[in-house]
């Protein structure tokens, strides 16, 4: 069951165009991940489908409803976490949820059955009387989210809703929107945290400059773009740049890099993990260093990204495997 | 009605007492009541008493308006109000009473300043009185949110105070016509604190100088209706742009 449809959505401020037309599909209890370097659009798509920006053209129809047509009616069942914290900083956590309760016509035994069950879930019940400006980044975080939550909307659309909190507090909230899939609710998650929209997507919409690049499960990103590992290397000196030169020499491959982490930290994106480890204890070796720990990592999101986007930005379009969409005109 | 009544309340809550709704809104008011009622032999009290009720209602309805939305942006929760299903109407009325509850508080300070003043209040005309109370608070809030809503905060609030000591000065509060040079005079006409103004001295004193009573309450009804619409289109803009 289709929870979003959103065809040919074209936004235009001014002279810029935010949106250049882009199509897609929510199903009913998806984690839709939408991903993109900023000004890519993910904002304004949210926007959109929450019926809080009007399009300049394209369809978008949410729960079943024509959003441009009646926006106050899909406002009332969905949730919307915006990027920046949007409480009333004087009043207190309860009063703001309250007052966001009241909102959606909820009365107060409605509030205080879902006030209790989201403070459960969000960790903010010990925090319930304290005033929203008091509190700190990743607690406000909380209650935005909880915000959004209040009402127990059907649809959801988080604009980068891990940011600024702590990890045990993103891990808290994943566990949330997981629960949260499992019975029935529909999230649309927009981050720049490339791991966890990985992590928690069951398909992806990446966005660039307006345009839709790429729309499919994550792993067939991976599988097309055929990314190197990672291999790091943890030494017991600082590194000079010689070692790196001479690094790069030995290894030959083709696309392979290194690069300093830090000062005693060197990745090396390589086919062959092994071969390369063998290879670099050699040449550490031979300039009086020593390596003290090694670890091979798998290509991460960060890398597709970089591999998508980063030959856009710089325009150059033969080395970007998706040039064929037209964006890098 | 009851949304709008619920960003009322929030408003109340949060920005009641706010440094620059009091300063702004009440003290600044207050002390020009004291200048005025220090000056009040140099033009009268049928000049300088319908001139406090004015100027306490210009500040005090431009301040909480100019507050609560300015707070707002800056903070990131007027943003929030787009997500909400909110209609642009239930938007303004909800912003827009904050203001008109203020305009009242002003005008009630202003009574009892000038009844401890003068030891008593003269109302010839009730309803006039009450209409320029209740239009201008109108009128001082819709200035107020048109140019909150259309600048950032700090030139937001650099252009209102232009706007309310023009309006003070130039807008034919304060300074009889008579007094006033013939080319200066027609500038006093685009203020609608002149048609304000012109109400409630007629409410309280059966006297008017610039306009009569009567032109100076369609002129009013007109700017309101105006401003409404303005005010209204500017937050279905900003809300759906």
């Amino acid at each position: 069951m289709k929870t979003v449809i959103v065809d040919n959505l074209v936004k235009k401020y001014g002279k810029v165009i935010a949106l250049k037309g882009i199509s897609f599909e929510i199903y009913r209890g998806e984690v839709f991940g939408l991903l993109g370097p900023n000004g890519a659009g993910k904002t304004t798509t949210i926007r959109a489908i929450s019926g809080a920006l009007k399009p300049t053209s394209g369809k978008i129809v949410v729960l079943g409803i024509d959003v441009i047509k009646e926006p106050l009616r899909v406002k009332k069942r969905i949730g919307v976490v915006p990027e920046l914290p949007s409480m009333y900083p004087e009043l207190s956590v309860r009063d703001n949820l309250y007052i966001m309760a009241r909102f959606y016509d909820m009365n107060s035994d409605e509030f205080r059955e879902r006030l209790g069950i989201i403070s459960e879930q969000l960790g903010i019940k010990h925090i319930l009387g304290i005033k929203y400006g008091h509190l700190s980044k990743g607690y406000k975080r909380r209650v935005d989210i909880a915000a959004s939550l209040i009402h127990d909307p059907e649809l959801i659309l988080l604009d980068e809703p891990t940011s600024g909190l702590d990890v045990f507090a993103a891990n808290n909230l994943r566990k949330l929107l997981r629960k949260l899939v499992s019975i029935g609710k529909t999230i649309v998650l927009s981050s720049h945290y490339i791991d966890e929209v990985m992590e928690l997507s069951n398909r992806v919409l990446l966005l660039y400059n307006g345009v839709k690049l790429f729309l499919d499960k994550p792993i067939n990103l991976r599988k097309i773009l055929k990314l190197k590992k990672k291999v790091k290397l943890y030494l017991a000196k600082s590194v000079d740049r010689s070692l790196l030169k001479m690094l790069e020499k030995n290894i030959d491959c083709e696309d392979c890099k290194v690069e300093l982490e830090d000062e005693r930290v060197i990745v090396i994106h390589t086919d062959e993990p092994l071969e390369t480890i063998t290879l670099a204890k050699q040449v550490v070796e031979e300039n009086n260093n020593r390596i003290t720990d090694a670890d091979i990592l798998p290509p991460s999101w960060e890398d597709v990204f970089i591999k998508y986007i980063e030959p856009l930005e710089k325009r150059e379009c033969g080395q970007c495997p998706l040039a064929s969409t037209g964006v890098c005109g | 009605m009851r949304k709008a009544f619920l960003i009322f309340y929030k408003d109340l809550r949060q920005y009641y007492s706010k440094a620059p709704v009091i300063s702004w809104g009440i003290l600044f008011p207050l002390a020009v009541i004291v200048l005025i009622a220090m000056s009040m032999k140099v033009y009268g009290e049928s000049r300088m008493i319908p001139a406090m009720f004015t100027i306490s209602l210009l500040f005090a309805s431009t301040s909480m308006a100019q507050v609560s939305i300015s707070f707002e942006k800056m903070s990131g929760s007027f943003n929030r109000l787009f997500y909400l299903p909110i209609s642009t109407g239930e938007l303004l009325l909800g912003k827009a009473l904050g203001g008109f509850m203020y305009g009242f508080i002003g005008s009630g300070i202003s009574a009892l300043a000038i009844y401890i003043i003068t030891g008593n209040i003269l109302v010839i005309k009730p309803l006039f009185l009450l209409l320029g109370v209740i239009i201008g608070s109108l009128i001082f809030t819709c200035i107020s949110i048109v140019i909150t809503l259309l600048l950032d905060p700090i030139p937001g609030v650099a252009l209102l105070n232009i706007v309310r000591f023009s309006m003070m000065f130039l807008g034919g509060v304060i300074f009889p016509s008579a007094l006033i040079p013939l080319p200066i005079r027609n500038i006093v006409y685009i203020f609608p604190s002149v048609y304000v103004n012109e109400m409630i001295r007629y409410g309280l004193y059966n006297e008017w100088d610039y306009v009569d009573p009567y032109t100076s309450l369609v002129m009013s009804l007109i700017i309101v209706i105006t401003l409404t619409i303005a005010s209204y289109r500017l937050i279905h803009y900003i809300l759906y742009k």
